[in-house]
């Protein structure tokens, strides 16, 4: 199918590329259908997510691993299941950036990742109940921190 | 919904395995505040009920930047990618 986008122009996206989020997101109900878009920098770790039903909605993702190797999270059977998944080993997790003014300071949502099974295009997002993981993580260092080493 | 009277010690059984139970009853008027205990099968999920708006919140404003420049650098910006441009794959 062709999409029109704000950001990318018009996207082809073949039907075995579309992820379905049957429940959306938060906040985003009744987005259902994305995809998966590289940036452009497939080592980069961030990729887009794109909304099929709106032209304009778009996240960047990027996988916690990268900036939080400790980030480990327990999915209930409930949210393994609604994407097809019978075990976490079937799932990628994928948090969702928040880029402000200065990108320096964007953050990842740790407390509600993004569950996508890759073999049955399906998506979820979840709370991992985990008091520990943030809504806001930020995945560079601290600019004070950058600034120092510069 | 269900409206049930409780005091405290007194407990709700929910389904197989989940029990609420008003553990403590602080303050009074609108300040009042109970203290709940919950007990729950490790796969079922208990949230206080705001964290679902604090998280639709957060997707809204992690609504993609629009501007190509300011991903170009949050990409060029990240320590594994400068990592991994030499390595393998």
């Amino acid at each position: 199918m062709e999409l029109q986008t704000s950001r990318f122009g018009t996207l082809t996206v073949p039907d075995e590329k579309v992820l379905g989020f049957p429940d959306g997101l938060y906040g985003f109900e009744e987005s259902r259908q994305f995809v998966l878009v590289d940036l452009g920098r497939p080592d980069s770790g961030f990729f887009w997510l794109q909304s099929l039903e709106d032209g304009d909605l778009a996240f960047v993702l990027v996988n916690p691993l990268l900036f939080a190797p400790d980030y480990e999270l327990d999915a209930i059977e409930e949210d393994l299941a609604a994407v097809g998944a019978s075990t976490l080993d079937h799932a990628v997790v994928m948090a969702l950036v928040s880029v402000p003014e200065d990108f320096r300071l964007a953050t990842a949502n740790l407390q509600a990742p993004l569950l996508i099974n890759p073999d049955r295009r399906l998506g979820r997002q979840i709370i991992t109940g985990n008091p520990s993981h943030s809504l806001k993580s930020p995945v560079f260092m601290a600019p004070q921190t950058a600034a120092a080493t510069r | 919904m269900l409206v049930l009277t409780r005091g405290l010690d007194q407990s709700i059984l929910i389904g197989d395995g989940i029990e609420i139970k008003i553990v403590a009853i602080k303050g009074t008027g609108d300040g009042a505040a109970v203290r709940l205990g919950i007990e729950a099968p490790r796969n079922v999920r208990v949230l206080r009920k705001e964290v679902l708006d604090e998280v639709a919140r957060e997707n809204r404003t992690a609504q993609a930047p629009a501007s190509a420049e300011t991903l170009e650098a949050l990409l060029a910006q990240a320590p594994w990618a400068k990592e991994g441009e030499n390595k393998p794959k």
